[in-house]
């Protein structure tokens, strides 16, 4: 059965734009093997290409506070996300409270803080279920083709025909509420589109001529996909997963917004916002301050994502 | 061509019918069933003893085997019965025939701006004599594309609403209440159309028609409009089923957000109180939008692209990258 | 120098041309001189990357993106157009200065009819109005010489063969009867036999409106044939210039030499060795000199294999009645399969070198792969040294492989770009289990000094080499278990003329040295003229004839060989080899 244009076009749309496939591998004579493998040097030039693109330096920086947030909290702040002081209800951003204090006059920041802990998390352990289950499905179907293949990606053009938040609603009307089952459902939403782009990159690397030249040479199946195809098709996948970082940490805080994260009062991103909703009138910060991070998260992962893509590119 | 519409009507049923099967092996074979968790959501009257727990599930069909219950789900299914919601006791079919005109009507607003928006910005952000023109107006889809769409909604109820007190921040009521979920609806949608489009035109811009045209002696209008648009759109048009789904999914958090009716609002409800047959309704429902604008740029597909009839087997895009 | 620019309609003065990339900017055309006159063809020759196609592009100012004009002007009919705003330019452009592009595959609208896409140039300049430029784009493209002209005006460009593509792009460029036509490689994406049907229909076209053309080609032979005068590029410049014969008969710059000698078509197997010596180092002398001699025993019309085939030798290779279908997308009614190879048999001898000669979509390649057994044939056997082999799985297949190697066409492609140079060179040994990692070592050396690379590059990867230095270490990697039989399928096609000569020589070396059996898969007669013992030409999936080259040459029996020869460019000028080449330059 030939697939229709619009199933194929969404397909080709849900992976990044690696823009391969159509030469493979292209001379690039003015690329020099490093003069100096010293590690100093490395350091030094890693640190002029940041300095070059001060964006994705920011990027890295904020990516790498908001890590430390998740995993430990209590080096950005010594305060009790649960505990308030009820005389200090409602206060706007301060120097004291630098995205201000709720209704019970708990302070934003440090629920903020607390709250990464629960949706990085998230964000990491969707990401990963996706990556781990897509790219090892692409890899059995693009390695061993025929009926697996047909079989695997049928299923791939279901899941594609689904939109994501919706899928991920049905998984969790089925699992039940909280942050792990939220994470679970947002990374089988993605597990689709990693066997797509896994397959594809296997596809495209064991036809590539080199291949058949190994094989020539009197490789064995486990020889090609080990020495050749798995070191070639990697990268546009690790890309995928560096986008899908982004866009998990949107569906983490939709779905935690919508209330099936963790239930009251442990904070998470999503929720922190939907609680603020009361007081849009008059307390503008409490869905400000949240959002703001949860946008600066996805763009600085989005920069980072685009860097690493560029590079992959250029090394091919 | 009668073959072509054969095949795809027929491969439209078939993706119905998976979608449909899948979802059912999701909801129904997980621990969890609907009357366990109907019992366990009603958290304060979950004094139900196990007789009456039985009782509930011999009345919903579930005490039979899985193949029964899926056959018969299956049947009842294609006369347009996807059974009873467990919290209202309502017909399925019928809650979302009642609030599907308010989310059609939001969605196909929704699309005509995002339309709009994201083609605009793509034609301009290609073609502006000026660069940093270009450059701005393309960095705005990635941008709009990492932000949270509840926050959106709320920021925008926050400024217009509150702050300016130019529309209504919440309701279904009339145009002026329509604006807002609208354009909070349309911007995921127009960042994708900008984002393929854009890729779309300057990757023509390589292609070596282009320079056949400009030898011509064709003006860059002309190019640009007969050559690289009419040639750019087709991938974009073939995302059309993903963005109606995407329009459908993205009522769930905006119409919680403008607290308006209609099938988003249902959705979000069912979901938290785990109303599985609502849920299965609502993708089901999902999967015949997705399958139905399929099936409609399918059939359209041949009248602006001639290559998908003349090499049956042969799809333009994998065609292109050979 | 050509100095007075009376009566020349295009004079182009010191044109420079630079392109820029992230902030630098690199000059491609160092201010070159051109004068084309009403009614004249000049020829543009150089290899890629000499600035011809770039400067094509100036002329009319369709520079590719960043790309800039520098200095110098472009003088058309006495305008100079780089001084013109592009509107201005725009007027000229299809009007009367008018391009045939390099690929028609991909310079048509794919969604456009062909007529419309004619019409279109007629409608710009206000030559047609909406109701008559659908008859008028008929009338272009029935002179363009496209039959059925008002059935392929309605056609789309997918419904179109390549050949009647060009024709269509003919019938655009000619559609409004420019004063000037720029040809851009025009030919160079058909094959040969169409190559030539569009070159004589383009030149039938020239005659009758007396268009002037710069053509722009790579192709000295071709050039030869067409051209009343050549320019010759070199990076960004022009190295020389004169009416076509005198460049032929006398080059003076050493570049046009090397050209003319390593133009397979155009040389002599004897001016490619020469030439060979001159450019190589003392230490591969040697095995050139041994080259050398076998061309010249190989010009013996009964080959030294024929001859031991005859003495009872058994031969390497036997391949007997070949098929091979290939299963096709199911489509309503047609064919489920498509036979590529059809009832082929041949015999390789020891240390002989069999050609296999046909067009794209011949099966010559897939013949290739039956032979090595990356494909299972159809129907028909494979035996390698009186052994059939065709039923061999897993252990004994890898077994055979040790035995038959390849050369591939695109050396960007063969070489996984990740291993470098000693890697790919050794992983053949080591996938076999020869050796250790020092006597593996020392192997990658000798083989690296035999197919005449410096040592130093062990540690390169592929991208940081040459086309020519890439191909040379697939043939050493194809080398490192001693194989007895060497596919080389289509090695040469990649590379640039030059550096083809180079690789066509050390195959050669390596042969006498090493007594390889070599299966050469070409679509390139003059080539295997060079290097084959035998020939055996295949057109769609059948083999049609095998003979000697000699024989092949003289007297072609099949009516397909004789067709492939007569396309052959440079024939008719008569400096193909054959036909008393000898007034190409001898050095010896």
């Amino acid at each position: 059965m030939t697939e229709s244009p619009a199933v194929t076009a969404a397909v080709t749309a849900a992976g990044p734009v690696t823009g391969t496939g159509r030469t493979g591998p292209q001379p690039a004579p003015d690329r020099r093997a490093a003069a100096g493998t010293g590690s100093g040097r490395r350091l030094l030039r890693a640190a002029g290409y940041l300095l070059r693109r001060p964006g994705l330096a920011l990027s890295i920086l904020l990516l790498l506070t908001v890590l430390v947030a998740a995993f430990f909290p209590t080096l950005l702040t010594s305060d009790n996300p649960l505990r308030g002081e009820v005389a200090e209800r409602l206060r706007g951003p301060s120097a004291d409270h630098w995205f201000g204090t709720d209704q019970l006059g708990r302070d934003l920041f440090t629920r903020m803080v607390h709250g990464a802990a629960l949706s990085l998390q998230a964000t990491v352990l969707a990401v990963a279920v996706g990556l781990a289950s897509g790219a090892a499905l692409g890899l059995v179907s693009g390695f061993f083709g025929g009926r697996t293949d047909a079989v695997i990606m049928r299923l791939v053009d279901l899941a594609l025909a689904i939109p994501a938040l919706l899928l991920a609603l049905a998984l969790i009307t089925a699992l039940g509420f909280g942050t792990v089952n939220v994470a679970l459902a947002v990374g089988a939403t993605s597990v689709a589109a990693f066997a797509r782009v896994t397959r594809a990159e296997v596809l495209r690397v064991r036809t590539a001529v080199f291949v058949e030249a190994a094989v020539s040479c009197g490789a064995r199946r486990d020889q090609v996909l080990l020495r050749h195809v798995l070191p070639h098709a990697w990268g546009p996948v690790l890309v995928l997963a560096a986008l899908e970082f982004g866009t998990a940490v949107l569906a983490v805080s939709a779905l935690s917004f919508l209330g099936f994260g963790a239930a009251p009062p442990t904070p998470e991103w999503g929720s922190l916002v939907s609680d603020g909703r009361t007081y849009l009138a008059t307390a503008w910060w409490l869905t400000t301050m949240p959002g703001l991070t949860v946008v600066a998260t996805v763009l600085a992962a989005n920069r980072v994502a685009r860097a690493f893509e560029g590079e992959q590119e250029k090394g091919r | 061509m009668t073959r072509y519409l054969v095949r795809r009507f027929l491969q439209a049923l078939f993706v119905l019918w998976s979608a449909y099967t899948v979802c059912f092996a999701v909801l129904y074979l997980l621990p969890s069933d609907p009357v366990s968790l109907m019992v366990s959501a009603g958290s304060e009257q979950s004094m139900v003893d196990d007789a009456q727990v039985e009782a509930l599930r011999a009345q919903y069909g579930l005490d039979r085997p899985v193949t029964v219950q899926y056959v018969d789900h299956l049947w009842h299914a294609l006369r347009g019965d996807f059974g009873v919601s467990v919290q209202s006791g309502r017909d399925v079919t019928r809650v979302f025939l009642d609030v599907l005109p308010a989310t059609l009507e939001l969605a196909a607003a929704a699309f005509a701006l995002a339309l709009l928006l994201g083609l605009g910005l793509a034609y301009w952000g290609t073609y502006a004599r000026r660069s940093w023109i270009r450059q701005t107006l393309l960095s705005i889809p990635p941008f709009w594309a990492s932000l949270p769409t509840f926050w959106v909604g709320l920021m925008l109820v926050q400024l217009v609403s509150f702050r300016w007190g130019l529309l209504p921040a919440t309701g279904n009521e009339g145009t002026r209440s329509l604006l807002l979920p609208a354009v909070t609806l349309a911007l995921p949608t127009a960042a994708g159309i900008a984002q393929v489009f854009a890729r779309s035109l300057r990757a023509t811009e390589t292609e070596h028609y282009i320079t056949t045209a400009a030898a011509k002696g064709a003006s860059p209008r002309r190019v640009h409009l007969r050559h690289s648009a009419r040639n750019a759109a087709l991938p974009a048009l073939t995302l059309a089923g993903v963005w109606a789904g995407n329009l459908l999914a993205g009522s769930v958090v905006v119409e919680t957000v403008f607290s308006r009716t209609g099938v988003g609002r249902t959705t979000a409800t069912a979901v938290g109180t785990q109303d599985i047959p609502v849920v299965l309704g609502l993708v089901i429902l999902s999967s015949l939008l997705f399958t139905v604008v399929n099936l409609a740029v399918d059939l359209t597909y041949p009248l602006l692209d001639p290559r998908i009839l003349g090499s049956a087997a042969t799809h333009p895009l994998k065609a292109r990258a050979r | 120098m050509t100095d007075s620019p009376d009566g020349a309609l295009l004079a182009v003065r010191g044109l420079r041309v630079s392109y820029r990339s992230g902030g630098t900017a690199t000059d491609v055309v160092h201010g070159i001189d051109l004068d084309v006159r009403p009614g004249q063809v000049v020829a543009l020759v150089g290899e890629s990357g000499s600035g011809k196609s770039t400067t094509a592009h100036a002329v009319i100012g369709l520079l590719p993106a960043g790309g800039r004009i520098e200095g110098g002007a472009v003088r058309f009919a006495g305008v100079d157009l780089t001084a013109l705003p592009e509107a201005g330019l725009r007027g000229y452009r299809g009007r009367d200065i008018a391009l045939v592009p390099q690929d028609p595959t991909v310079s048509l609208n794919p969604v456009q009819r062909i007529g419309a896409q004619v019409a279109e140039v007629l409608l710009i300049h206000g030559l047609a109005s909406r109701r008559t430029a659908p008859a008028a784009a008929v009338a272009a493209l029935a002179q363009a010489g496209l039959p059925d002209p008002a059935l392929r005006a309605r056609q789309y460009p997918h419904e179109l063969s390549g050949g009647m593509r060009q024709r269509a792009l003919i019938a655009i460029a000619f559609a409004a009867e420019p004063r000037l036509l720029i040809a851009d490689e025009p030919t160079s994406a058909l094959d040969v036999t169409i190559q030539r049907r569009i070159l004589d229909q383009m030149e039938k076209m020239i005659g009758e409106h007396g268009t002037a053309v710069l053509l722009i080609t790579h192709d000295l032979a071709v050039a030869a044939d067409r051209a009343d005068e050549i320019v010759v590029m070199s990076g960004g410049a022009v190295v020389e210039r004169g009416p076509s014969r005198q460049i032929l008969r006398d080059p003076s710059h050493p570049y046009t030499r090397r050209l003319i000698a390593d133009a397979p078509s155009l040389a002599d197997v004897a001016d490619v060795a020469a030439q060979a010596v001159i450019a190589r180092s003392p230490t591969v002398a040697r095995s050139v000199a041994a080259t050398w001699s076998v061309a010249a025993e190989s010009v013996e019309p009964t080959g030294a294999s024929a001859a031991a085939a005859e003495a009872g030798t058994p031969p390497l290779l036997v391949a007997d009645g070949l098929v091979k279908d290939f299963p096709l997308p199911r489509t309503s009614g047609g064919p489920r399969s498509v036979r590529a190879v059809d009832d082929v048999s041949f015999t390789v001898g020891r240390g002989e070198t069999f050609a296999l000669v046909g067009e794209s979509g011949s099966g010559k390649s897939t013949t290739a792969r039956l032979a090595l057994r990356l494909l299972d044939p159809t129907a028909g056997r494979i035996h390698l040294d009186g052994v059939d082999v065709t039923d061999l799985r897993g252990a004994a297949l890898r077994r055979l492989r040790r035995r038959m190697q390849v050369v591939y066409q695109n050396p960007y492609a063969s070489l996984d770009p990740r291993f470098s140079v000693a890697e790919t060179i050794e992983e053949p040994l080591r996938l076999f289990g020869v050796g250790s990692r020092a006597t593996r070592r020392a192997r990658a050396r000798e083989l690296l000094s035999q197919v005449a690379l410096a040592e130093q590059l062990l540690e390169r990867r592929p991208a940081e080499l040459s086309g020519g230095q890439r191909q040379r270490v697939a043939i050493a990697r194809a080398l490192s278990l001693h194989p007895d039989l060497v596919v080389c399928d289509e090695p040469l096609s990649a590379l640039d003329v030059t550096v083809q000569a180079q690789i066509l020589d050390l195959l050669a070396g390596l042969q006498t040295e090493l007594g390889l059996s070599y299966l050469f898969i070409t679509h390139d007669l003059a080539v295997v003229r060079a290097i084959a013992d035998r020939i055996g030409v295949m057109r769609g999936g059948k083999l049609v004839e095998v003979a000697t080259p000699r024989e092949l040459f003289d007297n072609p029996r099949h009516e397909y060989t004789r067709e492939l020869l007569a396309a052959i460019p440079g024939r008719r000028t008569g400096f193909s080899r054959g036909q008393g080449g000898c007034q190409a330059p001898r050095r010896r």
